[in-house]
């Protein structure tokens, strides 16, 4: 999809806007709704809104990059996040990233070649008492270990297989 | 209101922070991030402080003093919490040189300058000795840093005009996003990222210059590091004295403190708090220029066999006087610029009346919008307040801005403004083109500057309708259908709702306490009919009228002509004249704008830089720029201020009373003597009474600013002018498609366009460059950048384009200065596509592009 594209729909897409007021309190519901439909925040967007709610661009780029649920860049088709709060770091958090990076070979916060993944990790997820935690689109895997790592992605690929 | 700090007792008064009732006591509190044009942000968690009662630590700055606290600022466990924030604080912060237990020899001996590198040292360090971090290191004691160190290793960025920033050096104070934000209004920079990634930059990492950034430079001079420092200042060594004195680029007269070493201008920073706000890029970082480029003239010159030559000046003044005694005072004309001070502008009339005994003078500002409004006082017998309080815009409930980008054009005006929006009032703009502060507005009013009469006559007709005095102002040929029709008749408005859109803002206008802001505007812009049109409205809704980029004593000028009813030529009966060989003679202390391609026979240029016309001069005389001497100048707002010169004279020039005042001698034995500006203001008081509180020493001699204000003669003497002249008033008319528009700047000082001297402004004003919206540059295939030919008959003209949103479509936009006028290509191109019609209005040839 092109980038004029994107923008366009953005700025044409009245669904976007729906049920917001037009200034900075909406800012980050109206990103958290562009981030569901893009799966990214695309720059083009960004100068879009900004006008409409009356902010600077260099503004929403403080929030987008102050939050973890907003990404720059597309993201792949599956999203793997690994806690490294303080609770899963204490019981291996940290290995388990690094295991999860080689397995894709990427580091955290980067996407395969093939699209197929990114990798990410949070300070906390809030429920430290199952740590560590991964998350795979969505679903929750508690008291993770390094060599669950490998089944847990390819759960994941099955799984979106499937829905093909 | 009491308070005990430290077991003293201090008394207070207001709504105050702990920090601020210790300081005024001083009583020394370490901060980093407080700032007294900012609001409380807690953010380095130094100047913590225990109050008695409350559990916990307790930031000062952000805590507000209540009667009856007791604080304590400098207990063991705060100097050990201090000491550890702060050296946690440097272990990301070069460190090497801060913690140095030979620092005190090293200043002396330099004995281990070679021992750190630039990167974790002070000693390269732009900030080094005015370093806030380092005074912090010093009072806390600090001699070891138990943290690692980490070098975050970030790229200098030194892409954008003016300034470099090294956030290697970045404490993170949140100052320069938060006087961006809050003061300027700008918010180009903020935080970015998060936790221990955390940098100060701008969206995409973009450059400033597409960020919205006005380049005030206020970041710079709120830093408390060295993490922004001003490019021009690198290199050079430490000034040796600083001298505070008024900028002399526009009528906001900023105070400044000139940093000078050896007689030579380093540069400039704002003398005190209001103008650090206030300041704009040119007094911020164009005062250097001013003084030091390659145009300036050092010595008179005579044309001898069609060759200027170098001279004295007792033979070019001689030869000048005698050159002009051979001419009638009717064959002789004086044009003076609104950069001149007080004294220049009286001596200099003098030489006119005295000395050629004519009254051929004229300002080199078109139509100076102080200039009309005393002559529209004057001859409808009323009395408008300009002077201005910072209180009258704060108490506006409503600001009405025309006529310009007022962050652009006079941007301490714009700072005020800002602060009446934040606490609440409404922002009218009535505008042809985006302005940044449109966000900040609750009306926006888009039109091209033909249909403005037509609005404003239209909140005319409102607010005459309330007021019963409708029959009596609004002429009879539109009291039938009213000015409805002549605002549907003008093209360019928004066509939805726009009727509405005025008659809300009409609303907001006549139920609030209002001020309205007029800038200069376009070319050709009727300036006088929308001056008549606003001085109604701002009669009948009791309202504040004030105007914003102007010259720097345009002000002082319009009053010193006004008093003396002098009305000035205007540039187009001049150069009339001249084509039709009447005038023969032209004195010139200024710019000349509007020149036609006929240039007089004899023509005397008293200037401090060479321009386009030294070429046809017969005596070119170099005036000292108003940084060497000294002068008053009376600002926007009515004060009167006084100043001393920055460095000595260079070279031979002089003065422009000196110039006039010899010419005069020469021309006229009884003309009256001068020994020094002092004496000048002793004459001028009988015109000028208000000048008698400054005259206390020679001007050479003056150490600070000396302010007064301008009188107000009379109070508020209701009189609406009718609205007549709109009888003919059908605006321009256009041809083809294409609308020039030509915005007004006051990017110059006399002659001298700035953007011609410094690389940095060029990049900043693009001022050779065509503005056209994003959906025309599409249908044209051109990019930023791109080089386009404008043709108008047989006439070309090549230039460049810039792609801008606020542009509307189907409008070629220009930017000129007065300086610029006649040695761009594009002011000849320019001028010469608007022809005059019958009945006043204007008609604009067709353009193609190619």
């Amino acid at each position: 999809m092109s980038c004029l594209l994107i923008k366009k729909m953005a700025s044409e897409d009245k669904e976007i806007f729906k049920g917001l007021e037009l200034n900075q309190k909406s800012l980050i519901h109206l990103l958290h709704r562009i981030q569901a439909q893009y799966g990214y925040i695309p720059e083009e967007v960004v100068d879009d809104i900004a006008e409409r709610l009356k902010i600077t661009p260099s503004e929403i780029f403080g929030i987008l990059t102050f939050y973890k649920a907003f990404a720059l860049e597309p993201r792949g088709k599956h999203l793997v996040t690994i806690c490294l709060g303080t609770a899963c770091h204490v019981r291996g958090g940290r290995q388990i990233a690094e295991e999860a990076e080689r397995r894709l070979g990427i580091k955290a916060g980067e996407t395969t070649a093939d699209r197929q993944f990114t990798l990410e990790t949070v300070n906390c997820l809030g429920c430290c008492a199952i740590g560590p935690v991964v998350v795979v689109d969505g679903v929750y895997h508690s008291h993770v270990s390094i060599d669950q790592i490998e089944k847990i992605l390819k759960k994941a690929t099955e799984k979106g297989d499937e829905k093909n | 209101m009491k308070i005990k700090i430290n077991e003293q007792e201090i008394q207070f008064s207001g709504s105050k922070t702990i920090l601020e009732v210790a300081r005024e006591k001083g009583i020394y509190i370490p901060s980093l991030c407080d700032h007294p044009l900012l609001k409380p942000f807690g953010g380095c968690r130094l100047c913590l402080v225990e109050i008695k009662g409350v559990k916990g630590y307790v930031p000062a700055c952000s805590r507000e003093a209540e009667d009856g606290l007791e604080v304590i600022t400098n207990s063991p466990v705060l100097e050990e919490m201090r000491r550890q924030t702060l050296e946690l604080l440097l272990s990301e912060h070069p460190n090497a040189c801060l913690v140095c237990r030979e620092k005190e020899k090293c200043e002396e001996h330099k004995i281990t300058i070679r021992k750190v590198d630039e990167v974790t040292g002070c000693i390269f360090c732009p900030k080094n000795n005015h370093c806030e971090l380092q005074k912090v290191v010093q009072y806390l004691g600090i001699e070891k840093i138990r943290f690692p160190s980490s070098y975050r290793g970030i790229e200098i960025i030194r892409e954008d005009p003016f300034f470099d920033r090294n956030y290697n050096l970045c404490i993170l104070c949140g100052r320069c996003v938060r006087i961006c934000h809050e003061v300027r209004g700008a918010s180009a920079i903020s935080f970015v990222f998060r936790g221990s990634q955390t940098v100060i930059g701008t969206a995409y990492n973009k450059p400033l210059l597409d960020c919205g950034c006005q380049f005030c430079g206020a970041c710079v001079d709120v830093c408390p590091v060295g993490a922004l420092t001003e490019r021009a200042l690198r290199g050079e060594l430490e000034a040796e004295k600083e001298v505070t004195t008024v900028c002399p680029y526009c009528s906001q007269a900023c105070l400044l403190k000139i940093k000078v070493r050896e007689e030579r201008i380093l540069g400039a920073e704002p003398a005190n708090l209001e103008s650090l706000g206030g300041m704009c890029v040119r007094g911020r970082f164009l005062i250097r220029d001013l003084v030091d480029n390659p145009y300036r003239l050092f010595k008179p010159y005579l044309r001898i066999d069609g060759e200027l030559r170098e001279t004295g000046w007792d033979e070019a003044l001689d030869y000048a006087a005698s050159k002009l005694a051979s001419y009638s005072s009717d064959e002789i004309a004086l044009i003076l610029s609104p950069h001149l001070s007080l004294e220049d502008l009286y001596t200099l009339i003098l030489l006119a009346q005295q000395g050629l005994k004519t009254n051929n003078i004229t300002l080199s500002t078109a139509n100076d919008s102080f200039l009309i409004i005393e002559k529209l006082s004057q001859e409808n017998d009323f009395y408008l307040p300009l002077n201005y309080h910072p209180q009258d815009l704060a108490e506006a409930r409503c600001i009405f801005i025309l006529g310009g980008d007022l962050t652009v054009l006079q941007p301490g005006l714009w700072v005020e403004v800002l602060r009446a929006v934040n606490q609440g009032a409404k922002l009218i703009t009535l505008d042809s083109v985006g302005r940044p502060y449109d966000r900040f507005s609750t009306i926006n009013l888009k039109a091209l500057p033909e249909s403005w009469p037509a609005i404003l006559a239209r909140l005319i007709e409102l607010a005459a309708r309330k007021e019963g005095v409708f029959e009596k102002i609004i002429p009879p040929f539109f009291q039938d259908e009213g000015i409805k029709t002549l605002t549907r008749a003008s093209e360019a408005f928004n066509p939805d709702g726009f009727e509405e859109k005025i008659e809300e803002a009409f609303s907001l206008l006549a139920h609030n306490k209002s001020v309205f802001l007029l800038g200069p505007g376009f070319w050709p812009f009727h300036r006088a009919e929308i001056l008549s049109l606003l001085l109604n409205l701002v009669q009948l809704f009791e309202a504040r009228l004030i105007l914003f980029g102007q010259e720097s004593n345009s002000r002082g000028a319009s009053a010193l002509l006004g008093r003396l009813k002098l009305w000035p030529l205007s540039p187009f009966d001049l150069n009339r004249q001249i084509t039709s060989g009447k005038i023969k003679a032209v004195l010139c202390f200024g710019p000349w704008p509007f020149l036609g391609p006929e240039k007089p026979p004899f023509l005397l240029l008293v200037e401090p830089y060479r321009n386009h016309f030294s070429n046809s001069a017969e005596v070119l005389l170099p005036a000292a720029t108003i940084l060497e001497r000294g002068g008053t100048f009376v600002a926007s707002n009515g004060l009167i201020k006084r100043f001393g010169k920055a460095i000595s004279r260079l070279n031979e020039s002089r003065p422009d009373w000196w110039i006039g005042l010899q010419l005069g001698c020469r021309l006229n034995p009884d003309f009256p003597i001068f020994a020094d500006e002092e004496d000048i203001l002793r004459t001028m008081v009988p015109l000028f009474p208000e000048l008698k509180n400054l005259i206390t020493t020679d001007s050479l001699e003056l150490k600070e600013v000396l302010t007064t204000a301008l009188i107000e003669e009379k109070k508020g003497k209701k009189k609406l002018i009718n609205l007549s002249f709109m009888e003919n008033f059908f605006g321009i008319v256009r041809k083809g498609v294409w609308r020039l528009l030509i915005e007004f700047s006051i990017d110059h000082y006399r002659s001298l366009p700035l953007a011609l001297v410094n690389r940095d402004f060029r990049r900043i004003r693009l001022p050779k460059r065509v503005k056209l919206h994003p959906e025309e540059a599409t249908k044209l295939r051109v990019a930023d950048g791109d080089a386009i030919k404008l043709k108008k008959g047989k006439q070309s003209l090549e230039t460049r384009v810039k792609i801008s949103s606020r542009v509307p479509p189907s409008v070629l936009l220009f930017s000129l200065g007065l300086a610029y006028f006649p040695e761009d290509p594009a002011s000849l191109f320019i001028i010469s596509s608007f022809s005059r019609e019958e009945k006043g209005s204007l008609i604009q040839e067709v353009i193609t592009i190619e």
